[in-house]
């Protein structure tokens, strides 16, 4: 049923990949200047992960996200420079048994997508495209003795599929409710959904044994020693929902939720995790 | 009811993202869950089997059968601390919220040391603390006596200047590791990098990379460097015994291929391995060996214990006299 799902999935992200011959010719010919954003954002994240090379359980917890981006978006092309760090704290309770684990996570990403203005109108906007991520999480589990920390990377390419409504109100609108009227203002906003599914799925994990032999044939411990890298090993699937309120001057707000799940390929020490974070962004218009 | 759609839809489909992707929860306080997780984890990834002569099936065969659904947690803990034991390596625990398992390697030999018989009869009662070196005279001003308990991470060139320079013109150092259970082995390439004028091959490592038994990675060389500033090459005695574990046992190792230090005493613990650590499905912790250290001959033996190259035994029936340090100080004086 798994790898059904995922089928149909990749086979959806193929087609939106393929069907970008269909973009809107003009795309490229616009002179507009499109809107570029500098972002930052700030917020929560629930997350889980295991990695079976030490331990079969989840651990779980809660932290802090901030992220920090350059964005150009307009109705024909959206891309994005994005740097983001989440931070916490998870454990894990069996009876009477717990451990804890520090869990430090930095993604730097790229995202570029085109619009297909033929599907697109006033109120929708769909566009595709792809996205480069590189993920590292750093940890500490003291209570796992000498593979008490634990560092892999995870390296994505995505193919994205977005689709954005234009829920704006675009007059006053008057509501009564008991005696009260309350006036609602125009106002311009959207509220967008993205699905990336990931189709080269690439990571640098720890060797068989986890811990290394560094430390002991040199006074040099060489953190990444036994370390190999594996191509087209794993799975990985993020959304996003993005609420953006644009603002009169030029800048904008949005809250986002976002989810990130991943897991390395191989059976012997693989690494699973999901995150889901909630953010308030600030978008400060530059052009 | 279209934004509760909206909002259904966000969480089905996040949901399914988590279940597509991550395999099934673990967790599971079931006994013979959690002794076939350990004893398979051990299978796959212990590296002393064979030169141990353990056969790790008939360890299962002998103690899987003492595992049932209705015991309880404190007797699958001794049937599994049972199981351990058969390791034979002080580098191997479980560890649960009520109990702690070790082997007692240090009981294997007879006790060597102690070190009240040394302060009252050998040491200054104002003896020097130099980090984590104890240390004065003996024999007059002939001999320096460097006491070195516990690889803490604590040795630098600040403390070890001031001990070499303090015993610069004495006949030989005693260096006394008896009882001294390991800790980091930085320690030892910053100790032996005092004794020595040149680059130093000193043993070989290697690591489990595979299930199989004999599956270890190719042997990596671990070299000594000469310190740069103050060295000491007068004749040095190092004490070793039972309880000269691990880190220990990594620098008794070292000092078959260094010719001005004689190893003295009794054949060290071993724990030439590197321990592990990892984590039961009931939330027990564990750890045990997954690499080999080997003899400049690729011999994996030494984990059994390093031999000295001169023995010596403590006399319990006089509590005036350490014997061992009495012929460590022969050996230098004469």
């Amino acid at each position: 049923m798994k790898g059904f799902f995922l089928l149909l999935m990749l086979i959806f992200a193929s087609l939106t990949t393929f069907s970008q011959n269909e973009l809107a010719d003009d795309s490229l010919k616009s002179k507009k200047v499109k809107p570029n954003y500098l972002t930052l954002g700030a917020g929560f994240h629930a997350s889980k992960f295991r990695d079976i090379a030490t331990s079969p359980l989840f651990y779980e917890g809660l932290g802090t996200v901030f992220s920090l981006s350059a964005l150009t978006s307009d109705d024909r092309v959206e891309s994005e420079f994005a740097f983001q760090n989440l931070n916490g704290i998870h454990g894990v309770v069996v009876g009477n048994e717990s451990a804890i684990s520090t869990f430090n996570q930095s993604i730097l990403s790229y995202s570029y997508l085109l619009s297909f203005r033929k599907i697109s109108n006033e109120k929708w906007n769909f566009k595709a495209g792809a996205m480069l991520n590189a993920l590292l999480n750093v940890r500490q589990n003291e209570s796992l003795f000498n593979n008490s920390f634990g560092l892999e990377s995870v390296n994505t390419l995505f193919v994205s599929a977005q689709a954005k409504r234009d829920i704006s109100r675009s007059k006053l609108v008057v509501k009564k409710w008991l005696f009260l009227k309350i006036k609602l203002k125009p106002k311009e906003r959207d509220i967008s959904f993205r699905f990336n599914v990931g189709v080269v799925n690439n990571n640098l994990r720890n060797g068989y044994a986890y811990l290394n032999q560094s430390w002991i044939i040199s006074d040099d411990s060489q953190v990444l020693d036994g370390y190999k890298y594996s191509f087209f090993s794993g799975t990985r699937l993020t959304t996003e929902w993005n609420y953006t309120r644009h603002l009169t001057n030029g800048n904008a707000i949005r809250f986002a939720f976002n989810t990130d799940v991943y897991s390395t390929g191989n059976q012997l020490d693989k690494f699973e995790a999901a995150h889901y974070t909630m953010k308030f962004i600030l978008l400060f218009r530059t052009k | 009811m279209k934004r509760f759609s909206i909002l259904f839809s966000i969480l089905m489909i996040t949901n399914s993202c988590e279940q597509l992707i991550l395999d099934d929860e673990l967790v599971s306080v079931d006994p013979k869950t959690n002794f076939d997780y350990l004893w398979n984890e051990c299978n796959t990834k212990y590296a002393y089997f064979d030169v141990k002569n353990i056969d790790w099936n008939q360890v299962y065969d002998q103690y899987s059968p003492l595992i049932s659904s209705e015991m309880s947690q404190d007797s699958l803990f001794q049937v599994m601390l049972a199981m351990l034991l058969e390791l034979k390596d002080a580098h191997t625990n479980l560890v649960s919220s009520f109990n702690i398992s070790f082997y007692q390697i240090d009981l294997v030999g007879q006790d060597n040391f102690d070190f009240r018989i040394l302060e009252e009869n050998y040491l200054p009662s104002n003896y020097y603390i130099s980090g984590p070196f104890v240390h004065d005279f003996l024999s007059g001003e002939e001999v320096g006596y460097i006491r070195f308990g516990s690889f803490s991470g604590d040795v630098d060139n600040v403390n070890l200047d001031f001990v070499l320079d303090r015993y610069r013109n004495t006949k030989g150092l005693i260096l006394d590791l008896r009882e001294n259970g390991g800790g980091t082995p930085t320690d030892m390439f910053r100790l032996l990098s005092r004794f020595i004028d040149q680059r130093t091959l000193i043993y070989y490592s290697r690591i489990k990379e595979g299930p199989g038994k004999n599956d270890f990675s190719t042997p990596e060389a671990a070299y000594i460097d000469p310190h740069e500033g103050l060295r000491y090459n007068k004749p040095i005695m190092m004490l070793v015994d039972r309880g000269t574990y691990s880190a220990g046992s990594f620098t008794a190792l070292a000092t078959k291929a260094i010719p001005n230090i004689t190893l003295l005493g009794d054949t060290t613990g071993g724990g030439l391995g590197a321990p592990n650590g990892g984590q039961l499905p009931n939330g027990w912790t564990y750890r045990f060996s997954i690499s080999q250290t080997l003899t400049l001959d690729n011999d994996p033996s030494y984990e059994n214990g390093v031999p000295p190259d001169i023995l010596a035994y403590f006399d319990w029936t006089d509590l005036s006299k350490d014997e061992v340090l009495d012929a460590a100080i022969r050996q230098i004086v004469n």
